[in-house]
């Protein structure tokens, strides 16, 4: 009888810690899946942003030399037009029926020496691609920034120590200096999580 | 018969947008331009010199254009100013905000040419 509840009791103290077991085993995980958001967060982040920067540099650049392009293209316009009038002016000096025909050819060359400087200026207008464009990945950039910073809270409040976040890759991400300004709170935590604090 | 030789301040936070508008400015006549990259440095060249129009974007940081239209507004000696937004945010309240704030006029990127000149017409027949 005594040897039965003894059995009993040794069952349920083995569920017992099979069931304590399985539980650290689950926290274990769910710590494993927070660290590895972490490492997304100070890694890939600044990365991305990073990145985001990168191509809101290279619009400014494009955007830039297709100004110069076109201010080329306004300086050639503004020396064909000299021409054309002096060609009208010439036109004049010609007996009169080659005269009208050579000041009909002329106002032709006018229209179309207009018509290419309303090109010119609309291809200026829609240069603001530029601007629209890098106010757009700004907002992105601020976006992600919003998020990283958020999941860095997130581990800090949970203790997670991050063991690759010391890393090279991650300084150097940091010492890119693109992205959002941080107040000194976030430093702090970016000093410590680069392991300087 | 408008004046060509009218001093305009073009502020915008994006080189490349201040130097469209730039060009098209010099295209319509208007060669007298200089330029700011915020709203506070706009603000000290305005108070600095003598300007007669000012285009502003909206988005800047420092301060946004909103904010310079009302500090512009709130200043004796250039409440008067003609002031034209040329902004990419056109959303109602922004544009309410805008009216309410005193703006003279209101252009959304991207734009054309004959519609800033249209819009520049508009605010110097009503400041005659």
């Amino acid at each position: 009888m005594a040897d039965n509840n003894l059995q009993k009791t040794f069952e349920k103290f083995k569920e017992e810690l099979s069931g304590l077991a399985q539980y650290v085993d689950d926290a274990r995980k769910g710590i494993d899946e927070i660290e590895s958001t972490f490492q997304l967060s100070s890694q890939k982040f600044p990365e991305a942003s990073g990145q985001l920067s990168t191509v809101s540099g290279d619009l400014e650049n494009a955007a830039n030399n297709i100004m110069s392009l076109l201010e080329n293209l306004v300086d050639e316009h503004d020396k064909s037009k000299a021409l054309i009038e002096e060609l009208s002016a010439l036109a004049g000096t010609l007996p009169d029926e080659s005269a009208s025909k050579a000041k009909e050819v002329t106002a032709k060359l006018e229209g179309v020496n207009t018509g290419m400087k309303t090109i010119i200026m609309d291809m200026f207008a829609n240069s603001s691609f530029h601007d629209l464009s890098g106010q757009k990945l700004k907002k992105v950039i601020s976006t992600l920034s919003g998020v990283e910073a958020k999941i860095l809270d997130m581990a800090c409040n949970f203790g997670i120590e991050n063991k690759g976040a010391g890393s090279e890759e991650t300084k150097s991400s940091y010492a890119d200096g693109k992205g959002d300004m941080f107040n000194q709170s976030e430093v702090d935590k970016i000093l410590n999580d680069l392991k300087l604090g | 018969m408008l004046d060509q030789n009218m001093k305009i301040l073009v502020v915008d936070d994006f080189s490349t947008m201040r130097r469209i508008i730039r060009n098209i400015l010099k295209e319509l006549g208007y060669t007298n331009v200089d330029e700011a990259d915020d709203g506070n440095t706009g603000l000290e060249k305005l108070k600095a010199d003598d300007f007669d129009f000012v285009v502003t974007d909206w988005n800047m940081p420092n301060m946004p254009g909103i904010d310079l239209l009302k500090a512009i507004r709130a200043d004796a000696k250039l409440k008067g100013l003609p002031v034209l937004m040329v902004t990419a945010e056109a959303a109602k309240e922004n544009i309410v905000e805008a009216v309410q704030a005193g703006v003279s006029n209101y252009i959304v990127k991207p734009f054309t040419a004959a519609n800033l000149k249209e819009r520049i017409d508009l605010i110097l027949e009503k400041h005659k």
